[in-house]
Order: structure tokens, then sequence, then C-alpha cells
């Protein structure tokens, strides 16, 4: 990395170099059948450099490349993004790695895929269902010509159940995915088991307003929305609309959300961000105010606010390392007066628990709006799950959505954005959405 | 890329395949301010697969002196797998695919393309109410080497270029975003002259600031090409991609050849050999030569896309449909250019025969989960007692596959491909996917508000 770095240096004034060495593997067992385990142990490798005020960037699956520096500068001279400063403050210790995952073998893996598949059948014989495990390990590792020189190592252990239904569709799943190996509990299997025999009776829905519970896992739909709010890439650039809403209270007083890259075995906790920025915790809502937003280090300058740490080489459908860092989620963590999720669910006279939806990357995220089919809902009378919802869809923004806040659950689910995982939320209960139905 | 090597490396007992790729995609990004953004990418990498158990052991690398770790790695997974599968056919081509584009995009320089996609950005930002652009220029060349232990030895080079912007506009508290393709395919020579097309998307933008938000509910509905397309990818594409039906057998009952599933006259055909889109290719990732599948003939369930191992499953022959993404992934089944094909009724017909409707056009993202879709539109027209009145904007459409399919009363005289394609199946976003449709009429669609 040092040579990459001098030879870059001898053609421009500043210079970075990111390598990641990952090596993963996955299993995948469908109907107590191995369907197929996939690994790769693959090196990447990025080079920024800036001159004359500018910055480019090339990547490469080698060191030894030695069309990087000449990639480099060509973007460099034909795009007019600025020089960013790098970085050089010293990260402190995080947790984002476990030898206990990491010295998974890909024996270990499938053992675990077969004994969690044997538990669900001993439970439930007659329900068809799959596991996948997936084990992943990154050594991520930066140098830059500010003097910063750090390597962390990251470990991900994700692994997801689920049932089908009596026509071979998904029918119910659950995921789990952190630093660490997942635990199932029995509890967990019961209520996937649950859900999943619920889909016999289906009910469908009228237009109407109603309580809504949306599950930890598919918060991740509004968790993306409330990104767009507080990127501060679109604060700047006016999509967001939270220009000079800091301090504010935009939310229910009975929701806090923060952003946390140093979380102990998160699922996206890291030493620092890809362009050196240590991992932070910010705090975005505080019982309903708006307190920060997320921003890298030159929108940081703009906004007056420090780096947070978000600056991660990603886009909304992928993770290459080619991706230019910008602004995303490390570990958003939804917290609140936590209320038992049972006492939440028993509570409701009429609504609707949502455990899966679709349609999350539609509509205009950054303004908060959302249209989501409800892929997997449940209608709850009484305090009691009556049925599985079809067809029906759920809509609003979440500037109204969340002034409407009830509870916050306890049992902490991680979420999910379209591909990717971004946190951990309990189930939330808001008290009044607008469902479409038939 | 050393082919040599390469083939030295094979197992030689059981099935084993590689896939060595020299993957390169230039980027260009503007935003409102400038154009931002320039990047060349240069990777190259390895896939192979051992077959030497009860099913597929893959490993993907980056450095080929780890070829040999990677076949060990591969079979040791495959040996993990109680049983012994065999593939009842495995591909033997031997071939040499190059490109040969009317006009090359690798042969300009840069500055040329920054230049042109300047030109449309200035077009876009010349009118207040446009707040914010993101304008992209892509480029993605690959050469492909693979290869297996029964003889396929097939290099292939695919190229593709395209231009895209999603453009918002603001009025008070009132925001738009609409989305611009053109391009997607080896022929820089598309992108060329594209003005008109700029500025009428400009146009449709703005006028839907005027549009009136739709109140939720169930409509009759046309579907231009674009969305047409988008519809017949996401509700029914996915489930034609076979590799879902290994070990489910309820679910390969469901999709039994010969069901009905929709009115006579309704031809569903995917034709990666169809050149000029996204998804165009001759050879897949397995080595087999790629074939136009009829998926829905006369209504009735005809065919379906297959990879080597699925085809195997269901005994039926492989269609040349395995692809992905790049290197790093192993392949999985996925559509070439999916379409519906022209029918006999005129855009005129199909809005006259609606009382309270709309006319939709524009994808914008779709998603499935089985027998239930969902996907957004850019924008519609409202249609009552028979004619176009105003303009509607923020819908989503949802539906059940089954019964939307028995839905749709009338397909139009004209197939249209997007200029964009893409599929984000399994996590693998892949460009080169192409869809395309006749003007569709639904009765009884879904539709939801904002």
């Amino acid at each position: 990395m040092r040579q990459l770095l001098n030879k870059a240096l001898a053609a421009a004034d500043g210079g970075e170099v990111y390598k990641r060495d990952v090596h993963s593997t996955s299993v995948d067992i469908k109907l107590g059948k191995l369907k197929g385990i996939n690994a790769d142990k693959k090196r990447e490798v990025a080079l920024r450099l800036t001159k004359n005020g500018l910055m480019g960037a090339a990547v490469s699956t080698s060191l030894e490349d030695d069309t990087l520096v000449d990639r480099a500068l060509i973007a460099l001279e034909n795009q007019k993004s600025h020089a960013i400063t790098f970085p050089n403050v010293p990260p402190r210790m995080v947790f984002s790695f476990s030898p206990e995952v990491d010295q998974l073998s890909t024996e270990d893996l499938t053992k675990m895929a077969f004994d969690l598949s044997e538990r669900l059948k001993a439970k439930a014989p007659d329900i068809p269902a799959g596991v996948r495990v997936h084990k992943n390990i990154k050594r991520i590792s930066l140098l830059n010509s500010a003097g910063f020189n750090e390597v962390y190592d990251y470990s991900n252990f994700s692994l997801s159940l689920y049932t089908l239904t009596e026509k071979g569709f998904m029918g119910s799943s659950k995921e789990y995915s952190s630093g660490k190996v997942a635990e199932v509990s029995d509890g967990d299997l019961d209520r996937l088991i649950e859900t999943h025999r619920l889909e016999k009776n289906t009910l469908t829905m009228e237009n109407e307003k109603m309580p809504v519970i949306f599950s930890g896992n598919v918060m991740g739909a509004l968790m993306l929305r409330v990104l767009g709010g507080v990127n501060g890439g679109n604060v700047l650039k006016g999509t967001s609309p939270l220009k000079d809403k800091i301090g504010e209270k935009l939310f229910s007083d009975k929701i806090t959300i923060r952003d946390d890259g140093k979380m102990a075995f998160g699922v996206n906790t890291c030493l620092f961000d890809d362009e050196g920025t240590p991992a932070k915790n910010t705090v975005l809502y505080e019982k309903g105010v708006l307190k920060n937003y997320l921003v890298n280090i030159t929108q940081g300058k703009k906004l007056t606010q420090e780096p947070t740490g978000n600056a991660l080489k990603r886009t909304l459908f992928s993770k290459e390392i080619e991706d230019t860092p910008s602004v995303f989620d490390t570990n958003l963590i939804i917290e609140g007066d936590h209320q038992e999720d049972e006492l939440i669910l028993k509570g409701i006279k009429r609504g609707l628990l949502i455990t899966g939806v679709m349609g999350a990357h539609t509509g205009n995220i950054n303004r908060g709006d959302f249209s989501l089919n409800i892929s997997s809902g449940y209608l709850i009378e009484n305090g009691k799950l009556q049925g599985k919802v079809k067809g029906a869809m759920i809509t609003g923004n979440i500037y109204d959505l969340f002034k409407n806040v009830e509870a916050v659950g306890t049992h902490y689910e991680v979420m999910r954005s379209i591909f990717y995982h971004m946190g951990y939320s309990p189930m939330v209960l808001f008290k009044e959405a607008t469902i479409l139905g038939k | 890329m050393d082919k040599q090597y390469f083939k030295e490396a094979l197992l030689i007992r059981d099935f084993c395949d590689l896939r060595f790729q020299d993957f390169s995609h230039t980027t260009i990004k503007g935003g409102m301010e400038e154009i931002d953004e320039v990047s060349i990418v240069k990777k190259s990498g390895g896939n192979v697969r051992v077959l030497s158990g009860g099913g597929f052991g893959s490993f993907a690398f980056t450095d080929p002196k780890d070829i040999t770790l990677a076949f060990q790695e591969a079979k040791t997974a495959s040996d993990l797998n109680p049983g012994k599968e065999k593939l009842k056919r495995i591909p033997t081509n031997v071939a040499h695919i190059t490109v040969s584009p009317k006009a090359d995009p690798r042969a300009l320089p840069i500055a040329e393309k920054k230049e042109l996609l300047e030109k449309y950005r200035k077009l876009i930002l010349n009118n207040s109410e446009i707040v914010d652009l993101e304008s992209q220029y892509y480029e993605q060349f690959t050469d492909t080497l693979i290869l297996n232990n029964h003889g396929a030895e097939v290099q292939q080079e695919e190229l593709i270029c395209g231009m895209s912007f999603r453009i918002t506009a603001k009025r008070g508290e009132i925001t738009q975003l609409t989305r611009l393709s053109f391009g997607g395919n080896e022929d820089y020579g598309e992108l060329l002259d594209k003005e008109y097309d700029v500025l009428d998307k400009v146009d449709q933008t703005i006028d839907l600031l005027d549009a009136e938000p739709v109140k939720g509910g169930n409509y009759d509905v046309i579907l231009d090409s674009d969305v047409g397309g988008l519809f017949i990818h996401e509700a029914f594409g996915h489930l034609s991609e076979a590799d879902n039906l290994i070990g489910n057998e309820t679910l390969a009952n469901t999709m039994a050849l010969g069901a009905t599933f929709a009115m006579e006259n309704f031809n569903v055909i995917d034709d990666p050999t169809r050149l000029g889109h996204p998804g165009s290719y001759v050879y897949d990732h397995e080595g087999t030569k790629a074939r136009p599948v009829s998926l829905i003939k006369d209504g009735k369930l005809r065919g379906r896309l297959h990879s080597l191992e699925s085809a195997s499953f269901m005994d039926e022959e492989p269609t040349g449909h395995a692809r992905a993404k790049n290197f790093g992934f192993t392949p999985i089944v996925r559509m070439g250019n999916i379409y519906i094909d022209q029918g006999k009724s005129s855009l005129n017909d199909m809005i006259t025969s609606i009382d309270d409707g709309m006319y939709l056009f524009g994808s914008a993202g779709g998603q499935t989960s089985g027998e239930t879709f969902t996907f957004a539109v850019q924008g519609g027209y409202r249609i009552e007692k028979g004619r176009i009145t105003g303009m509607v904007r923020d819908l989503a459409l949802t539906g059940h596959l089954f019964t939307t399919l028995k839905n749709i009363e009338m397909v139009g005289e004209q197939v249209t491909f997007s200029k964009a394609g893409g599929c984000g199946k399994g996590g693998q976003i892949l460009i080169q996917s192409g869809k395309g449709s006749a003007p569709i009429k639904i009765k009884n669609m879904g539709i939801g508000g904002q």
C-alpha cells in the first residue's frame, strides 16, 4: 500500500489507498436439502488522489495494477469534484470482529443450517421451510498522505429462516445479522410457525385508517426515508425537507433515533468510515427533536458539523469498492419509551401488524413519501392476530407518520433496507396510518 | 487472461466449470452543479463451480494464483452436500464472440462523452423549476472466458453504454421525479441527437407539477410499453425463472406447462438473441448458447428460463439464461429481453373502452414476492368516459399475479423496448436485463396514491 501511495504522490498532491480483503461463505438449505454452497476470497483496492484542488479515483483487484495512478489522474482531470482534506484522527477501538465467526468452517456452517432446518421440521413437519447462513470476514486497510494508517477486521454472521406457502411462494420469515453468531430461540421458531399458519386465513381490507405496528425488520423501509432526510448531501441540495430544522420537534417525543457506527458487534460496525473518519454515535432525533444530520468531510464543512463517520462506499443497490463514499447508515438504532411487545399487541382493538413490505425503493424517498405493498401483514382484532392480509398497501409520508408514534417495543430485530441490513429496531406502533385495501 | 493456465487447472473428474472475467466500467456522473464524478473501473477475477456431490459448490477469487484453492474449496463444498447429482446436459460449445459496434464508445476520449452528457444536462437545467438532477453516462465492457471439463471453451465480449437521468421538479410543496434513459446497447451513436427526448421529458416533469394526486382504489388502466415491460418482468418474468422451482414441487405444480394464465392472443417471450437491447447476448455464463423462449403462448404457460441445473431438474433443455453480475457471483437464472408481444388493439380503442381509469407512463422501479407484485410509475393521464382528461401523479400499483394476468383485456399493436434495463435478483444488480411490451389494458388494477 505504501508503495502505491508513494507512486501516486509522485504525480499528485495527496493520496489515499483503501484495501478490502473479503472472505465469505453462504450455505442455503431449502426443504431440508442443501441447495448450494458459495464462497469467495477477494481483494480489491481503491486509490484516490488530489491535485490542484481536484480529486480523482480508480479501483482494481490488485495493488500491483500499473494503471491505477494513471486512471485516477484521468478521472481527476475530467471531473470537478473538489479535493477533500484527508483526515488523520486516530480512531478508538471498536468491537467489529468476532473470532468465533471467523473460525466457523464451511462444515460448521452447513451443520448449523441443517440443525436449524431439523429444529423447524421437528416443530412443524408439515411446513416447507428454508435456512440461509452467511459468514463474511473482511479486513479493511486505509493509508493516506495525512498520515492515517489503520486496519480493522470485521465479521458478520447472517441467518434467515423462511417458510413456503402451499403454492410454494415465500411465507413467513425471520432474519438475524450481527458480528456474532446468532442464537435462535424456540420462541422465535414458534412465532415463525404461528404467523405461517395464519396464511390459511386470508383477509382483504377496505380503504381505512387504523393503528399499525411495523415489525423491527420492516422499520427499515421507513428508516430509508428518515436517512434520506438527515443525509447532509440532500440537505445541501435542498431535496431533503430538513434544511434549517435542527432543533425542531418533527417526530413524536416517544421516539429517539441514532446512528451508532461503534455499536459492539453491530451489523455495520466499523473502526472508521471509507474515507478515514472514526466511527461515531450520532443522535439524529432525540425524543422527536431533530439533533444532527449525517455528513461526510465536505458536507460537514458546509454545514458546520463534524463528519459523522458515515461516508461509505455504497449506493442503495450496491456495496462495490468503486462506489464513491457517500452518506449511508451504519447501525441505526430506534429507541423510546419501551413497552413489552405483547402489551402493544394486546392494546390494539383493530389494527395491522406489518412484517413484510415491497416497494421500499420506489417513490420520493428523500421527501419521505412511501407507498408500500404489504407483502406480509396480519389483521389484529382485540389484541389477537386474526389472519393474513392480502393485496393491501400502506401509503403516506414519514413526517406525518412519525408524529403518531404511540409505542416502541422491546425485542430488537435487524432492519433491512432493500438489499442491505441497516441497524436494529423493535416493533413500533403508529396511532394511525392509511391502508388501501380493495 | 491466460487461457491455458486456467484449462490446466480444471478438475478431471466430476463436473466443473470456470469463468474468468476482465471487467471495465466507465462512469461519468453529473449533479446540479457540474460533472462531479468520472470513474474508470478495471477489475478481473474468476468463479469456479464443482458438482461432485449433491449440489454445486462455488468459489470466487481475484488472484489467479488462487485457482487451485478455488477448485479445492468448491469441491469440498459440493461434497458436503449428500448425494451425487449429475447434469443431464452439459454444453461443449467452442466459440469466440467479439463486439463490433457501429460507433465504438471505447474508441472515444472521455472528454467527448463528458461533453455530450454536459450538453443534455444544460438543456435540462435551463428551467428554474428543476431543483435536482442526477445524470449519468455508463459504459461497461467485459471479456469473459467460460471453460468446463467437458470441452466448452467460450470467450465472449459484451459491451453496453447508455445515459440516464433522474429529474426532479418542484413548485411550492409539490415535488415530481421522472427518469429518462437512452442507449442500452453497444452503439454509442444511439446516444447522439437526443435533444428532443430530453426537452420532452423536462416538459413532462414540469407538467406533472400541475397533475392531481390520485385517490387510491381499483381502476381500469392502460400501461405504456415501459410500464408494461416492468409489469411483465416483475409480475411474471421472475416466476418463469426455473431455479425457483428446484426442490419446490408445489411451485412447480403451480407453474405447470399448459396452465392457462391469460386471455387468448396474449404472448410473452424472452429473447436474448434480439440484438440491440440491454439483455442481448450470445452465450450465457455457463457456456450455453442463448435462445428465445416462448413463455406464454395464447394465454397458456409454454416455457421457462433455465440454467444447466434447473434444466436437469425439470428434464428440459437449457435455454442459456444463467448469468451473473460479475465474476464475484455464481450464475443464476436471469431474464434476457422479456416482452409482451404485439396484439391487435389500437391505443385509441383501449382509451375509448375505459369509463373511469388511467393511462400510466414511465416505469419507476418495482418488486415482486411470489404471487404479489408492486411497482411505481412516473405519472399518468386520467381517462373519463373514453377520453383522456388531466394528468395524475404519485402512483404506485400493486396486484396479485394470476388475477392481474387474467385481467389483461387488450394488447396494443406495437412492441417497444425500454432503453434501460436492470434487475436486482439475488442481490446481483444486472444492468444487462431488457424489457419491452406493447401497451396493455388491465381491468380492476389496485392503485395506491401517495
